[in-house]
Order: C-alpha cells, then sequence, then structure tokens
C-alpha cells in the first residue's frame, strides 16, 4: 500500500473517530494505536507510544501552557477585568459607536491578560450587550464586535494557542508570541477603524449618546488605579521576552505571581475563587496536554507511513507558486474551521504543512501568523463557530442565532482582510522578533 | 463507594492544580534567585516531571467532568437514545484504549523499576516514578469511561 494511502486511511479514520463525539486525544490515541499495530506489530512499538506520551508532555517548552492558563484564570477570578472596563469606558466621549469600540478596546486589553476566547466573550456580551440593545445598536455593532474581540485572546499573547502550535512545528515559541503582537493589534485597530466609519456613514447603527460623560480627572484616575496596575502584569509576561531578560516559560511563572499579587491588592480574590481558579486551570490545561502527549505518537506515525513524504513530493512536482500553495493552505485551514476544534485542526495540518513550509522556504513564524489568525476566524465561522454560541449564551432572550452569525460576518472579512496584508507584507509579522533580544 | 471514589477524583484533579502552582513558584523563584546569581538546579527537571503527573492526574477527574473536548456536530443532531446509544459506544472504545496503554505502561514501570533505569538530566531520579503516572491515569480514566459508558447506557434505556 502507497504512503499516501496510508496517509488516507489514517485522516479517514481520525476524522471518523472525531465524527461520532471520541474526545479529541482519545481520537489520536486510537488512530495511532491502530496504526502501530498493523504498520509495525504488536509488542515494542506499542510500548514506545506509550513511552512517548511521557516524553510528549515531560517538556518545559510546554509549562507556559498552564501558566498563562492560571495566570488567566487568576486575574477573570479577581473580577479586575469589571473594574478595568469601567475605566476603560471613561476615556471614550462621544465618539461614534462608543460601546462598540469599549467592546474591541477592553477585548484586546483583556487579551493581554488572557487567553481565554471563551472568558472573554462571555464577560464582554455579559457586561456591555444589555446596554448597547437598550440603546439600540445595531446587531453588527453589538454582537459583532464583542465576537471580534473576545477571540483576539487566542492572538494576543499570551496565547496558549501559539505555545502549542509552536511545540508542535518546532518553531520558537518566544519568537511567535511577540511576532503575535502587531497582527493583534492591527486586528483591533481594523475592528474599531470600521465601526468608526460604519457609524459615520449610518448614525442608525450605534445612536449617539445625548451628553458627554467625559471627565478627565476621573478618567486619569480610574487610569492610575485599574489601568497601569495591570500592564505590570503585561510587561512581566511580554515585556522580560522581548528583551531578552526571561525565556517564555519564566516570563509565564512571572506573570502568575504578579496576576496573584495584583489580585490580592484588588481584594478580590477570596480562598473559593482561588479554587475556583486552580480547578479552572486544571480543566483547560490536562485536557491541551493530554492532547499534546498523543500528538507526539501521531506525528511519528504519519512519518513512519511515508504518506507524508509521498504528499511533499507530489505537491513539489505541481510547481505550485509559493503563495498559492499558502494560500489553498489557508483554504483548507478556514474550511476544517468551520466544522472542527482548532487543537484538532492543528495536529491535522502541521504535520503536512511543516514539510511544505520547508518546501517552498517560507518563515515558519510568517506563516504560523496567518494559520492562528485563521483559527481564530474558526471561532466566529458558521455554523459551528464556538464564540457564536458563547454570544447565544449570554444575549437577551429571542436573539437568534442567525442574527449573530450575520453580525460576526463584517469582521471575519476584516480577518480574512489582515491575513491577506500579511500574505503579501511579512514583515508585520517578522519585524518585532527581528529586534527582540 | 462511589463518594468515596468521586472524592478521590477531585483530590486528583486538586493535586494536579496544587502541582501547577507549585511549578509557577519554582520556576518564578529561579528567576528571581537568578539575578543574584544563584539558581535552583532542579526546577528544570522537576517541572518537566511534575507536567506529566498534572496531566495523568487531571485526566481521570476531566474524565468524569467530561471535559476532554470533542467534535459534538453529529452528536447534538441525534435522536436523544441513539445520542446516548454512540455515547456508550464511544466511551467502551476509549476505555479499550486507556486500558490498552494502561497495561503497557505498566510493563514499561515494571521494567524501569526492575533495571533500575534513571533519567540523565542534571538531578537523576529513577525512571518509574515518572512511569508509573502513566499506568496510575490511564487505568483511573479507563475506570471512569466504563462508568459513563453505564450512565449513558441506563440513560439510553429511560429514552
Amino acid at each position: 500500500m502507497s504512503g499516501i494511502a496510508i496517509l488516507s486511511l489514517i485522516f479517514g479514520g481520525l476524522v471518523g473517530l472525531l465524527v461520532i463525539g471520541m474526545p479529541i486525544a482519545f481520537a489520536f490515541a486510537t488512530v495511532t494505536i491502530v496504526s502501530i499495530i498493523f504498520l509495525q506489530g504488536w509488542g515494542a512499538p506499542l510500548q514506545s507510544f506509550v513511552l512517548s506520551i511521557d516524553s510528549g508532555v515531560t517538556n518545559f517548552t510546554l509549562l507556559p501552557i498552564a501558566l498563562f492558563v492560571l495566570m488567566g484564570e487568576l486575574l477573570w477570578q479577581s473580577n479586575i477585568a469589571n473594574k478595568a472596563l469601567s475605566a476603560i469606558d471613561k476615556w471614550f466621549g462621544r465618539v461614534p459607536g462608543r460601546l462598540s469600540l469599549l467592546s474591541v478596546a477592553s477585548g484586546t486589553a483583556f487579551s493581554a491578560l488572557s487567553g481565554s476566547t471563551l472568558a472573554n466573550t462571555a464577560m464582554l456580551g455579559k457586561m456591555l450587550l444589555p446596554e448597547m440593545k437598550r440603546k439600540g445598536y445595531a446587531d453588527g455593532m453589538s454582537m459583532g464586535p464583542i465576537i471580534a474581540s473576545g477571540g483576539l485572546a487566542m492572538l494576543v499573547p499570551p496565547s496558549t494557542l501559539a505555545v502549542f502550535y509552536a511545540t508542535i512545528a518546532h518553531i520558537s515559541i518566544g519568537a511567535l508570541l511577540i511576532a503575535l503582537i502587531l497582527p493583534g493589534l492591527l486586528l483591533a485597530c481594523c475592528y474599531g477603524a470600521f465601526i468608526v466609519i460604519s457609524c459615520w456613514l449610518n448614525p442608525a447603527l450605534a445612536p449617539r449618546e445625548e451628553s458627554s460623560d467625559f471627565n478627565l480627572k476621573e478618567a486619569l484616575r480610574e487610569l492610575v488605579i485599574y489601568i497601569l496596575p495591570l500592564s505590570v502584569v503585561v510587561f512581566s509576561v511580554v515585556g522580560v521576552i522581548f528583551m531578552g531578560i526571561a525565556t517564555p516559560t519564566e516570563a509565564a511563572a512571572l506573570g502568575c505571581v504578579s496576576s496573584l499579587i495584583m489580585a490580592f491588592c484588588y481584594g478580590g480574590l477570596s480562598t473559593r475563587k482561588l479554587i475556583d481558579a486552580g480547578m479552572g486551570t486544571v480543566r483547560i490545561t490536562g485536557m491541551m496536554l493530554l492532547i499534546m502527549a498523543m500528538a507526539i505518537g501521531f506525528s511519528q506515525i504519519l512519518a513512519y507511513s511515508g504518506g507524508g513524504r509521498e504528499l511533499v513530493g507530489f505537491v513539489s512536482t505541481l510547481s505550485l507558486q509559493p503563495l498559492m500553495l499558502i494560500g489553498l493552505m489557508m483554504l483548507v485551514v478556514l474550511v476544517l474551521g468551520c466544522f472542527m476544534e482548532q487543537i484538532a485542526i492543528m495536529l491535522i495540518t502541521l504535520p503536512i504543512f511543516v514539510p511544505l513550509l520547508k518546501l517552498i522556504d517560507a518563515d515558519g513564524v510568517w506563516f504560523a501568523v496567518m494559520m492562528l489568525i485563521n483559527l481564530e476566524m474558526s471561532l466566529m465561522t458558521p455554523p459551528f463557530g464556538m464564540l457564536l454560541f458563547v454570544m447565544k449564551g449570554v444575549a437577551p432572550d429571542g436573539t437568534s442565532i442567525g442574527s449573530i452569525y450575520r453580525a460576526s460576518l463584517p469582521y471575519l472579512a476584516i480577518n480574512g482582510l489582515v491575513i491577506a496584508l500579511i500574505l503579501f507584507n511579512p514583515w508585520i509579522v517578522t519585524i518585532l522578533p527581528s529586534i527582540m533580544k | 463507594m462511589n463518594r468515596a471514589y468521586n472524592t478521590f477524583l477531585d483530590i486528583c484533579g486538586g493535586t494536579s492544580a496544587i502541582l501547577i502552582a507549585f511549578c509557577a513558584l519554582a520556576v518564578s523563584l529561579d528567576v528571581i534567585l537568578r539575578f543574584f546569581g544563584e539558581s535552583l538546579m532542579w526546577v528544570f527537571e522537576v517541572t518537566e516531571l511534575l507536567l506529566l503527573y498534572v496531566t495523568m492526574l487531571a485526566l481521570p477527574w476531566l474524565a468524569r467532568e467530561r471535559g476532554h473536548i470533542c467534535v459534538d456536530v453529529l452528536v447534538n443532531n441525534l435522536s436523544p437514545a441513539n445520542a446516548a446509544r454512540l455515547d456508550v459506544c464511544t466511551n467502551m472504545a476509549v476505555a479499550a484504549i486507556c486500558l490498552l496503554i494502561t497495561w503497557w505502561g505498566g510493563l514499561s514501570t515494571v521494567d524501569a523499576y526492575s533495571r533500575n533505569l534513571t533519567n540523565d538530566g542534571l538531578v537523576q531520579y529513577s525512571l518509574w516514578i515518572s512511569r508509573i503516572a502513566i499506568p496510575f491515569g490511564f487505568g483511573l480514566a479507563a475506570i471512569e469511561y466504563l462508568r459513563l459508558s453505564a450512565q449513558s447506557a441506563r440513560k439510553g434505556v429511560s429514552k
């Protein structure tokens, strides 16, 4: 049997198991074990697979996954985010689409503190959506920006998915985290520009408020109390990596400690909340690390089957332009994103994509950023985007899922636009890692 | 019995959380000490080992909490009775995979113990200490998935 036929069987089996609802980690384990038995036989190869679980997880560079999650959980549980949101609100006067812009600004700020897209979206939705609805904001100016900016949490460091990606694709975790800063801010700026222009062209989308609340003294006071201290947390993660003071793992640990100190200083962390933060961390970390443990064995069996090599050889005979090949890879991710979960997409596609990228000599970090933005889109693509359902959960009764789908469409288009912008302007991604110490 | 077992799984999950917090503190302390020219030599190896324990202790607890993510596109569109039947099948399959990993993990642990294998890092420890986490975690997960199968089977019958 040819390598590509084996590869097709492996992927077919995997997709079949995923579709019947088998947990992702065990679907990978099942396919790997069955492939080992058929290709390598019973006995020692299975023992090697079990040992790959050990070597797959006992990896210092995976520790940021746990620590970034813990950091975010501590900050969410302590309610600092609520206070910060109110402080950011003080800085928006009578700009068109004030609440929409507030959701983008605070969504971006919280993204720099936590990697949880679900928590980000749920919190913004709970806090801002009722007021937006009361003031007559259109869906595209209320639910749309909340979904879009909530999704930024998986891009802007600390991003657990970026760590996961970098580990699987064997690229520098620090460089990827730093490379994601500009594209994340670019996305936020594009969302903001879209909101302002749309509301300026059609004021009915977001009715202006009657009186101006802006009070410089009050705004400055809240900035100093609630926003500036949070920048210490952001610096303890991103700043120390950028300045070369600490590795991403060490930066993540410092981020946890500074978040804990911050949470205690603001008095929002009871014993109950501390326990909730810990168990919330275990819930996400345990799930991700188990998938990671299975990924090693899976990629080993893919390599053994020879299918990946044959596929790369086949693609090289097609003489595709590098940009066209990358465009095709992005299309595959986009289509998979409509139906599948991000980690599964990474594990399925990266063992094939990474050799293809080497074939065309593409920058791994540049591609990673585009793929992560694409994966962020999968959180808001109909019909199964997770954030659409989070929004449905926090939206007022009677909000149809169709209206949520429509609200997210312009922001999906913006994401696509930013991917295209990065595709033709790689410096947006490479500039910060190149000046990093 | 059921309650005691559930409490045991809660302890596993809680220990996993404590280990993560310990890793955060240990790595931070190491970074701070580095500024004073000191270093905790054991941090690298110990946190790596603890990551395995974090994963394996969380595994059965997460199974009980149905926290291992899955693609539920098909399952959500089935009738409750069919969804329960499918759930029984997938949980049984997962339990079988867990048992297989438990068996081979157990053999690897015994092998490491009988041959007195050690790791080759700065901090040396017997390899059975790390390997035993695998049959422990997957063994409990197998039990948990069998329990989930039984629950789904009961649910399917009641539909």
